[in-house]
């Protein structure tokens, strides 16, 4: 064979298989794509449960590897800590036997408030702007598309998209198509809660007359009934203009890491309190 | 038969290595781009473009579906770099030794950026995709270590399959 001809056949066969595969990857068609990731991820549930069980346990062993130089002076540091705490505590207590009996009263407890379903993370994708993860439980367990993920005491997460027979997709919060309604613990100021190129949240559409200032809590506001309201989604970082000054928007820190998830609660039903 | 299981067998692994070892071990979004592009650069170097093509696709698709992105995404640069690897070896005659690992590094760990700055695209209308100059010696370096030690790996991989293929194999 010629080798230019040859040369160019290659040429032409990867322009036509890029052609397709790009064309592909633009459309992105959402009932193929759910099939296949659907299939993929309950036939490999069992070995994902193994890789990821290795994989944090690696993470785990990395990080207590890292921080071993640092324990001397971090020691020092909380010995210094401990004293100033002993002595703060005693003040403390007394307000925090009230804020318990508070939050008891007022159902804000979320094993109360909430029907909860446990989970654990087995694999994760993070392409782009788009974080996802993917739990180890899915329709025949009862999870649902729509149903909120938390962690700790009611940090919302992110929100079930995908669900698959033993397995689920969870888009995160920090996802650039996530958006929900949210509002300012205190002041009640409302806005929309976006994901920030998969790396962050944001909080915008915040009216320019509303106060909303740093360090105010954003919870969830329930708006359009899928996620529960007050869910913690973060605190308010820095807050700057819209790019056409109509409104404020802010970076909201989430406190739960999401480099680092491992259990997700789902939540199933809000409990009658 | 049992070559083609084991081949099969291997892509299900490398796809779930990505999606819940690399990804969720570490926090780096590269690793993951950086193994699978390792692997389509080797194998196209290894067997050649034409050879080759079948199964970067297949290896590319399944990643996509096990890591949750866009279908078809990853399968295309895999199938881009492959061709640039085979192509440019040839133009530049580093077809052996350290320069070969140093321009497969590149082209990997360049491959693997090009690949996020496209994802952000596709995915973010609202806002302009973030490029991650940052992540440039990160991605250069674990290309590199990447590519040596997928090529070494499937090198071995290889030679264990035309083992299984010989009529002497069991």
């Amino acid at each position: 064979m010629d080798p230019n001809g040859l040369s160019h056949s290659k040429f032409f066969r990867a322009i036509a298989v890029l052609a397709v595969l790009f064309a592909l990857a633009w459309w992105d068609p959402s009932p193929f794509g759910t099939f296949l990731r659907g299939t993929f991820h309950t036939v490999f549930l069992p070995v994902e449960k193994v890789f990821a069980s290795v994989s944090f346990g690696f993470r785990d062993l990395r990080e207590f590897l890292s921080s071993i130089g640092d324990l001397k002076r971090e020691n020092e540091r909380l010995a210094e800590e401990n004293v100033r705490l002993t002595a703060e505590n005693a003040g403390l207590a007394f307000l925090r036997d009230e804020n318990e009996t508070l939050r008891k009263s007022i159902g804000l407890e979320i094993r109360k408030r909430f029907d909860l379903l446990s989970t654990e993370v087995v694999a994760s994708g993070c392409e782009g702007e788009r974080g996802f993860v993917v739990i180890d439980r899915g329709s025949m367990q009862g999870v649902q598309a729509g149903m909120s993920a938390v962690v700790g005491e009611g940090v919302l997460i992110g929100i079930v998209d995908e669900v698959y027979p033993a397995s689920a997709r969870v888009a995160l919060v920090t996802n650039s198509e996530s958006a929900l309604g949210g509002v300012t613990a205190g002041n009640g100021t409302k806005g929309i809660v976006r994901g920030d190129r998969g790396l962050g949240i944001s909080y915008g559409m915040v009216l320019q007359s509303d106060p909303l200032t740093q360090g105010d809590k954003v919870m969830t506001s329930g708006a359009g009934g899928t996620v529960p309201s007050g869910l913690l989604i973060g605190t308010v970082s820095s807050i700057r203009d819209s790019g056409d000054r109509l409104f404020r928007e802010a970076s909201i820190l989430s406190p739960a890491d999401f480099g680092k998830l491992r259990f997700l609660f789902l939540i199933r039903k809000e409990q009658s309190v | 038969m049992s070559s083609s299981f084991a081949r099969t067998a291997l892509v299900v692994i490398l796809s779930l290595i990505g999606a819940s070892v690399l990804n969720t071990a570490f926090s780096s979004p590269i690793l993951f781009p950086v193994m699978l592009f390792s692997v389509a650069v080797s194998l196209s170097l290894s067997r050649g473009f034409v050879r080759a093509l079948p199964a970067v696709v297949m290896i590319g698709l399944t990643a996509d579906v096990a890591t949750l992105g866009r279908i078809g995404l990853s399968a295309a640069f895999s199938v881009g770099l492959a061709y640039a690897a085979g192509f440019f070896s040839r133009r530049f005659a580093v077809e052996h030794g350290l320069m070969l690992h140093v321009f497969a590094g590149f082209l990997v760990g360049m491959g693997a950026l090009a690949f996020l700055f496209v994802a952000s695209w596709l995915d973010g209308p609202s806002s302009l995709p973030v490029v991650p100059w940052g992540n440039m010696p990160e991605a250069f370096v674990s290309g590199v270590v990447s590519f040596y030690i997928v090529s070494v790996l499937l090198h071995r991989f290889e030679e264990w399959l035309s083992y299984l293929d010989s009529p002497n194999a069991f």
